[in-house]
């Protein structure tokens, strides 16, 4: 004999946390929005262009550690 | 095969898209070598990183219902396994400075800003300070350093969260 009942018992018992309106809009709220597809052509350009100031930066932080 | 990734996310994730990370970490990387004299970044570690960051995008993804990962997020989670896995190694002969001690550091948040709709420079040196003391210091998840990108891009931009 199984430890765990039929799932139409389960169902029944079960049934308010399973139909709760406000667990519904918790699982529609989880879906969040989504940014346009990465482009890695445009991320290695931006890198490539930004690198000569960034070192300059890090310069002056590390002689203030 | 991947040692690092399993096969059914490496399918989802595409090995184009990983191995063209890889490229372009590797490029910034030579590009800012002359900082870091006498350093390398190991490959292998590096397509550790690469695998491990696309892998886990994909578990938060999946999680949330997301078909693109936001900027904050993908720079969260660079920076994450930059700074776990540490690609760039140095040899023992070398005599390290600041500069090399905190390489994996710097690397790491280069990498991360760039996915951000900011300008680097912006950035005050005292706020530098802190994230690569908190980096080298401290232990946060991938979650926790987006929400921080999230912040910083909004603060640098002047715009409410």
């Amino acid at each position: 004999m199984s430890l765990i009942p039929p799932i139409e018992t389960l169902e029944e018992r079960y049934k308010d946390i399973m139909e709760n309106e406000s667990v519904k809009s918790l699982s529609s709220w989880i879906e969040t929005n989504s940014d346009d597809e990465f482009n890695e052509e445009e991320y290695l350009s931006k890198g490539l262009n930004s690198i000569d100031k960034f070192k300059q930066k890090m310069d002056e932080v590390l002689s203030i550690i | 095969m991947s040692p690092f990734i399993p096969e059914d996310i490496l399918k989802r994730v595409s090995r184009e898209k990983i191995i063209q990370r890889i490229y372009s970490l590797e490029k910034i990387f030579i590009e800012m070598s002359n900082f870091w004299e006498g350093t390398f970044l190991d490959g292998y570690i590096l397509r550790h990183c690469v695998e491990s960051y696309f892998c886990d995008l994909e578990r938060v993804k999946q999680f949330h219902n997301i078909k693109f990962a936001d900027s904050h997020k993908r720079a969260g989670f660079m920076l994450k396994w930059i700074i776990k896995l540490r690609p760039i190694q140095t040899s023992p002969k070398i005599r390290p400075t600041k500069a090399i001690l905190l390489a994996n550091e710097i690397y790491s948040i280069f990498v991360a800003l760039n996915h951000l709709s900011i300008d680097k420079d912006q950035i005050s040196n005292g706020y530098y300070k802190n994230l690569l003391y908190t980096l080298h210091n401290r232990n946060l998840d991938g979650e926790i350093l987006s929400s921080l990108m999230y912040l910083l891009e909004k603060s640098v931009n002047q715009k409410v969260p």
